[in-house]
């Protein structure tokens, strides 16, 4: 066998460099376009929790108000242009020099709160939407413009900068970021003529932000303000909802659990926040440990769990986010720790549930008083107390309660017995009625 | 959610030889502990009770336990707190999911759930609970009837065939056990007359994977499977919730090997015999290691009398006493 040449070199390397292809291209397969944009909403209101130091989770915990937001972001779009509008905060000429633009956040960058964590929602955004684009932004003492001419920008393979169109001081009152994208994708395009689209962003959007909106952010889409859509756990004397607070490596962890309103049609599951983001909605699937670990598969049955998990944590990095933030890092420690809990404390809510639609429906009468009797109450209520697990205090029936039998049994035997008995016109509910204390007095008086 | 069953209406507790031999030998491997730094009466008991409370009373007599919580879901809350036969006793009446939430990482606890029917989905929620809160060197005991039966109540089985059954039985177990056995359940598997095996890998599995996802260092230091039969054919598989530190510790100390100790898949056997006080006797003055069924002036099945052998000490012996 021949033997194989000595190595000469000792320094040999391998290349790799990035391309710009796989970040115009590539990246931006995998997200849809309204995540997307949530992705660039995100940004702004990092920029409020950075300007102004805002926790809407933080209050949430603490069972506090929050201090009023008062920034509104302007979301619109047409099938030529995109345009997104804060007043929340805007970005320095530092922080676009340095920072925003980067592919990546460094890994040694300083711990932050907020929504920003991977450093590549905005630039993905803006390569999903389009080819032309403009990034304004001024805070209260200066102002800038960046412009991405993605053609350009991808012909010059080593160049890995964006030019300032200007970068000047200007006194304003307030910050703010004016983003505008032209020579949209055709499907971008195709989408954002769509009615359909526009209905979908507006869910998501009320949804993903419903804290924030609740703490009186505004989120404009087409010129119309998203209104928070956030369901409600219900309780009654005798009916409380679960609530736990723990803290895993820096990161802390909220959970309320309960049924929703017997109102409240509208199958719920689990819902995950991370630092007042959603992240889970309303999730009934293995994410949340559904038919997972022996727990069962969600069931029509279980349409009034509600479970809320919130985690908020000072360094955004320790949150079990994905980097499109519509899904959760299952293999995370925070979250899996997180799992075991929410089931833990869950079991009785599905027990309950199991009870309340058993085989018989005369057996679960004091589980529905309980239910029936169950109004909806604030988060911030149930968050504002000490930890408490779910309670469930039935009231015990008496045992001469009067509980209705159904079966089915062939005409023919029917008829068999009332020619037995000799009362041919006596009624089929009779018969059973008949028959039962017949054995009742027989076998158990 | 399963029904609670009565089986203590249909005999006593204590009165069963080869459950009252695990009690025993669990006691012995128990207090064998502490020269691993596991100081079991320091531990606190958590298991359900029935109205006999026979694990609360032995293991208070001798492991020296004083803080015991007794879970009880039957509708004989009356029956049960009539037989509390300690005040320090805390009777918990309700199911073991709701207590669940309420164990703490920071007591070291001695948990038996010690359930009177076979392994099925809702078990493998409370092992899930229990092992996402046991704190480091715990212990975690669960014993589970070893018949493939389903739970009566779920599955309405009277009118089916046997072959029916069997199918039956095979797929819900697939679907029950798939994620923690390493082959699929067959009909032979269910159609004998235990599934040990299986559900010993099932909980073991649930066990693992439970600790792996807490990422906190922690295994399953396994010390006790045991099979028995005094009637049902039963299933004991028990531990510690240790670090690898603690499973050094242990090995150090030799308990892992002692025979009373079994850490593999091969379970210990300790049916014993039912015998008349006369026969007990006899056999005692003759105990030897080459007493065969040959030599014994009565019938007695060559396994039962080589466990006899093995588990005399431990073999309890009843009379009627009149009060």
């Amino acid at each position: 066998m021949p033997t194989a040449a000595p190595l000469v070199e000792t320094h040999l390397t391998a290349r790799a460099d990035p391309s710009k292809a796989f970040f115009v291209e590539m990246l931006t397969r995998d997200i849809a376009l309204s995540v997307c944009i949530l992705d660039l909403i995100d940004n702004s209101i990092h920029s409020l929790i950075a300007e102004f130091d805002l926790d809407v989770s933080e209050h949430l915990i603490a069972g506090t108000k929050a201090q009023k937001m008062k920034a509104v972001i302007d979301v619109s779009f047409s099938p030529h242009e995109f345009k997104i509008e804060d007043n929340c905060g805007g970005v320095s000429i530092a922080d676009a020099k340095e920072k925003i633009f980067l592919f990546g956040n460094p890994v040694n960058d300083k711990s932050e709160a907020g929504l920003g964590v991977y450093g590549i929602g905005m630039k993905r955004a803006f390569f999903k939407i389009g080819k032309d684009i403009s990034f304004k932004s001024h805070t209260t003492t200066e102002e800038l413009e960046i412009k991405i001419d993605v053609d350009a920008w991808l012909e010059k393979p080593q160049d890995w900068t964006f030019p300032f169109e200007y970068a000047r001081p200007k006194k304003t009152s307030v910050g703010g970021t004016h983003i505008e994208i032209k020579a949209l994708h055709s499907i971008t395009s195709e989408q954002f003529g769509s009615k359909a689209f526009n209905a979908i962003l507006k869910d998501r959007i009320s949804r993903a932000y419903a804290l924030f909106l609740k703490a009186g952010l505004r989120i404009r889409l087409n010129g119309t303000d998203a209104q928070p859509d956030f369901p409600e756990l219900a309780e009654s004397k005798g009916l409380r909802a679960v609530r736990q607070l723990t803290k895993e490596d820096g990161v802390e962890i909220l959970i309320m659990a309960g049924v929703s309103p017997i109102a409240d049609k509208t199958p719920r599951g689990w819902y995950v926040f991370c630092n007042g983001r959603l992240v889970l909605d309303a999730d009934k699937t293995e994410k949340t440990g559904w038919g997972l670990d022996s727990h069962p598969i969600f069931h029509a049955k279980f349409n009034h769990f509600l479970g809320y998990v919130y985690f908020r944590s000072k360094d955004v990095r320790r949150l079990p986010w994905t980097t499109t933030k519509d899904g959760i890092d299952r293999e995370s420690p925070v979250y899996q720790r997180a799992l075991s809990d929410m089931w833990t404390l869950g079991r009785p809510i599905l027990d309950f549930l199991n009870d309340l639609y058993g085989d018989v429906r005369e057996e679960s009468e004091p589980e529905h008083d309980l239910f029936r009797a169950a109004k909806a109450v604030t988060l911030q209520k149930i968050a504002g107390r000490a930890n408490r697990l779910f309670e469930v205090k039935l009231k015990k029936e008496a045992d001469d309660t009067p509980v209705s039998i159904q079966y089915k049994r062939s005409k023919k035997k029917i008829k068999q017995i009332k020619e037995a008995i000799g009362r041919s016109s006596m009624s089929a509910s009779r018969i059973g009625e008949y028959t039962f204390d017949w054995f009742y007095d027989r076998n158990c008086k | 959610m399963a029904k609670p069953s009565d089986s203590f209406k249909q005999f006593d507790y204590s009165l069963r030889p080869s459950k009252q031999v695990e009690r025993k030998i669990m006691i012995e491997v128990l207090l064998r502990l502490s020269t691993a730094g596991c100081d079991i009466s320091e531990y606190a008991y958590l298991g359900f009770g029935s109205v006999y409370y026979v694990d609360f009373i032995m293991f208070h007599k001798y492991l020296f336990i004083d803080t015991m919580t007794c879970i009880e879901w039957g509708d004989v809350a009356k029956r049960m707190r009539f037989n509390k036969p300690f005040k320090f006793i805390e009777l918990k009446l309700g199911s073991l999911s709701k207590h669940i939430p309420r164990i703490s990482r920071q007591q070291k606890l001695l948990v038996w759930l010690d359930y009177d029917r076979p392994l099925d989905e809702e078990m493998l929620q409370d092992i899930d609970g229990v092992s996402s809160r046991l704190g480091r060197k715990s212990i975690f005991v669960v014993t589970t009837d070893a018949r493939p039966k389903l739970p009566k109540d779920l599955f309405d089985l009277e009118a089916k065939s046997l072959a029916q059954r069997e199918a039956i039985t095979r797929d819900t177990y697939n679907g029950w056990f798939n994620q923690y056995v390493a082959s699929p359940v067959t009909r032979t598997t269910v159609s004998g007359t235990h599934v040990a095996p299986l559900f010993y890998e099932a909980i073991l599995e649930r066990i693992r994977q439970t600790l792996t996802r807490r990422s906190e260092g922690l295994q399953f230091i396994q010390l006790f499977n045991y099979f028995y039969a005094d009637g049902a054919p039963m299933l004991t598989v028990g531990g510690l919730i240790g670090t690898d530190e603690d499973r050094k510790a242990l090995g150090a100390t030799g308990i892992l090997a002692h025979e009373m100790v079994r850490t593999s898949a091969e379970p210990l056997q300790i049916s014993v015999p039912p015998l008349t006080v006369r026969e007990k006797h006899w056999l005692d003055q003759r105990l030897d290691s080459k007493l065969t069924p040959a030599k014994l002036r009565f019938e007695l099945d060559d396994r039962l009398l080589k466990n006899y052998v093995k588990f005399y000490k431990e073999y309890p012996a009843y009379m009627e006493a009149l009060l």
